[in-house]
């Protein structure tokens, strides 16, 4: 009994002596840290895999436990939350670029940019990504608080069979949004189907975005000012609305059903995240085909970005520096190659797209994704409405455009909703 | 005196109550833990302004129940559950009620191939059954459409239509539940004893009047059972087909109680607001539940035995 007593005491020294010890071990020492993504086994788990496995090659001291998090971004954002009331944050997670602004302002973390005297490397890491994308984690001040690591944008898929029956050619996509009316209204006659989609969210509005601030709009402007009831925003929503109400080339549906709709060939064209290229490329049963999402004639394009970025949320410093070296990893040339090939994501790493010993090949093999990428030089970040307040304003936002496109006045209806901004946002 | 020095009896008394908490201390516990006090928890948080991480919860007095009760969207849930209430009533008592009627009606063969038919939809989950529905309600080659489009028709639009978004939700439900409610609602016919139903029968009582004298009034606690859980379904069960199908659009026609006070905890973070909107709920069914019992005291007839 008493050797019993006697084990137990020294079994729970000895553990206690353990624990102590990794509280001081220098960050190289072995370290296990923990990393939430939203890759489900349809959606690039395999991806997340790969990258662990080859990780723990290269840096055995560093164990990798990944977590999958049901709910894509939002789920994740929830379960985050919880844990970090909790005091169990994980090392490291994903963050959508909508909540991007909620996390650096609203979440402990530990930004990327605090790397910055600690790793010689570190300007070579943050040069490392395709020119201007690593601002996509920095805020309002300049600090880098996360850095970019999945990224889509809006691509115009088109349905080639539904042009050629309604005597458009496959070759010459709209180039203009007034092009893509235009070619809208001719599948509608002639076919009877649907000519267009454009992707929508019960969530949150990154499309629009894309649709007014390349029309020269904004949402919320420099100076900080709401610019829903302006009138490059007023010009936008009103060709949306007539593209439905007058054309009636535009199916007022949900987002799934516009989905369902353009698979099922009834659909001519579906402005939507290059995320879904590798779901169509699978289902579609007509001949699928991608161009850039159009402009406006005579307009800088400027292209929201989709995606997510990478933060660092453990809580000592051991697990903080491993995972800064995780995400190192995940974003240099090798990591993004094994991320694109299992998810038809776009590359964040500069070159690595034409380079030979990486992506290249693949780029060449599917010239459909030739689309996305030839987009990112107009890409800006994804800005969804800040503050504590912020979710709920991309709110009155959505009900506007539900209200636009049921028929409902433009102007006063965004007028209305600037309103109700103003009481949100200030 | 006497007071102070308790009587034996009274002692015996004590005991009793003693062994009888001592006995019911489990499911107390349970109840505590799990129930009263995050209730409790719910009723500070309702006073606060926090986002679930911060460290701080600011205590902001009646703020809270002031922006809920003048903010258009509390009324607006609250019509839409109200309305889902009474379309699942007709749904899922009414119908199944009638339903019920007609298979006592039918050979001991056909009522049970009616009966697994009816009752199949209750082991799908809501959530797939949602994904189902909104192929079969999509407008543009679902299969209503579909349907409509063969006679020639136009296709109705529904997820995105303010006048009929909630009917593909009201379905769902009244898919997934119509079969239940029957099986109950049998069992309790089937409970109203053989002796009753023939001595009504020599007095005249055949048929409907049979059904309406007395077969319903002894059944009237399976239907107030039915009635209570179909009530607090408009509230609870329609939750996934809302989050799946419509995310409470277009222009919130679709969203009902339980739907905002997760929207605004867990997509907009405004824990307190939500907490508050849970507490206005708690007190509108503590009203109902009072209304309930008395109704049941009024009308309906727990059998003496």
């Amino acid at each position: 009994m008493k050797k019993a007593l006697l084990i137990l005491i020294g079994a729970f020294v000895s553990v206690s002596m353990f624990a102590a010890g990794a509280k001081e071990a220098p960050p190289t020492g072995p370290v296990t840290i923990e990393y939430w993504h939203i890759n489900s086994a349809t959606f690039g788990e395999k991806a997340v895999v790969n990258s662990v496995n080859r990780f723990q090659e290269l840096k055995p001291n560093i164990k990798v436990v990944h977590r999958f998090q049901q709910g894509s971004y939002g789920g994740l954002l929830q379960n985050l939350q919880t844990a970090m009331a909790a005091g169990n944050p994980p090392a490291m997670a994903q963050i959508g670029y909508n909540n991007l602004l909620f996390a650096m302002h609203e979440l402990p973390h530990t930004p990327i940019g605090n790397f910055s005297k600690e790793d010689p490397q570190y300007s070579a890491f943050i040069n490392g990504f395709i020119p201007g994308l690593a601002d996509l984690g920095k805020d309002a001040k300049g600090v880098q608080h996360a850095v970019p690591y999945a990224l889509s944008v809006p691509v115009l898929y088109y349905n080639a069979d539904l042009f050629k029956a309604a005597g458009l050619d496959p070759d010459k996509p709209p180039v203009t949004w007034e092009e893509l009316r235009k070619a809208a209204k001719q599948i509608r006659d002639r076919t009877g189907e649907y000519g267009v989609g454009l992707q929508i969210s019960t969530s949150n509005n990154w499309l629009p975005q894309t649709l007014i601030e390349s029309n020269g709009g904004r949402f919320l402007d420099e100076k900080g000012e709401i610019g829903v009831s302006r009138p490059e925003v007023v010009e936008a929503y009103a060709f949306w609305q007539q593209l439905a109400v007058v054309d009636k080339s535009l199916p007022v549906v949900t987002d799934a059903e516009q989905e369902q709709a353009f698979l099922a060939g009834r659909l001519g064209m579906y402005v939507k995240t290059s995320a879904s290229m590798a779901n169509f490329i699978r289902q579609a049963k007509f001949t699928l085909r991608t161009a850039v999402v159009p402009g406006w004639a005579g307009k800088q394009k400027r292209i929201a970005v989709g995606g997510n970025a990478l933060f660092i949320f453990g809580k000592d410093a051991a697990q903080q520096r491993a995972a800064y070296e995780f995400i190192k990893f995940l974003t240099s040339k090798e990591g993004q190659t094994i991320w694109v090939l299992d998810t038809g994501y776009l590359p964040v790493a500069a070159g690595v797209a034409d380079d030979p010993n990486y992506l290249k090949e693949y780029f060449d093999r599917n010239p459909l994704t030739k689309a996305a990428l030839a987009q990112l030089p107009h890409s800006v970040p994804w800005m969804p409405f800040p503050g504590p307040r912020g979710q709920q304003a991309e709110q009155v936002l959505i009900e506007a455009r539900e209200a636009i496109l049921g028929g409902a006045p433009v102007q006063p209806t965004l007028i209305t909703a600037t309103e109700r901004l103003k009481a949100l946002l200030r | 005196m006497n007071r102070l020095i308790p009587k034996k009896e009274n002692l015996k008394k004590t005991g009793h109550a003693l062994t009888g908490f001592l006995f019911t201390l489990p499911a107390l516990t349970g109840f505590t833990l799990f129930v009263y006090r995050p209730l409790m928890e719910t009723i500070y948080l309702s006073f606060h302004d926090w986002n679930m991480v911060s460290r701080t919860k600011k205590f902001i007095g009646w703020d809270n129940y002031k922006e809920i009760l003048t903010s258009d969207s509390f009324y607006q849930a609250l019509w839409n559950t109200g309305v889902y209430a009474i379309w699942l009533i007709v749904f899922i008592i009414f119908l199944p009620l009638l339903l019920s009627y007609g298979l006592t009606r039918v050979g001991k063969w056909e009522r049970n191939l009616y009966r697994i038919t009816l009752f199949a939809p209750t082991v799908v989950s809501l959530g797939i059954a949602s994904v189902l529905f909104v192929w079969i309600f999509n407008p543009i080659g679902g299969f209503i459409a579909s349907v409509i489009e063969m006679f020639g028709g136009i296709p109705l639009n529904w997820t995105s239509s303010l006048e009929r978004a909630k009917t593909p939700i009201i379905t769902v439900v009244a898919w997934k539940s119509l079969g239940y409610n029957m099986v109950l609602l049998l069992a309790g016919i089937g409970a109203v004893p053989e002796e009753v139903k023939q001595a009504a029968e020599i007095d005249g009582a055949v048929g409907l009047k049979l059904w309406r004298y007395i077969i319903l009034p002894l059944i009237s606690p399976t239907i107030l059972t039915v009635f209570v859980l179909t009530i607090s379904m408009s509230a609870e069960y329609v939750f996934t087909p809302i989050h799946v199908i419509t995310g409470g659009g277009p222009q919130g026609v679709t969203t009902n109680v339980v739907f905002e006070i997760y929207r605004q905890a867990f997509q907009w973070f405004r824990v307190g607001l939500s907490s508050t909107f849970s507490v206005i709920v708690l007190g509108i069914f503590i009203a109902l539940l009072g209304f309930k019992i008395k109704l049941s005291e009024r009308i309906v007839s727990y059998e003496e035995r």
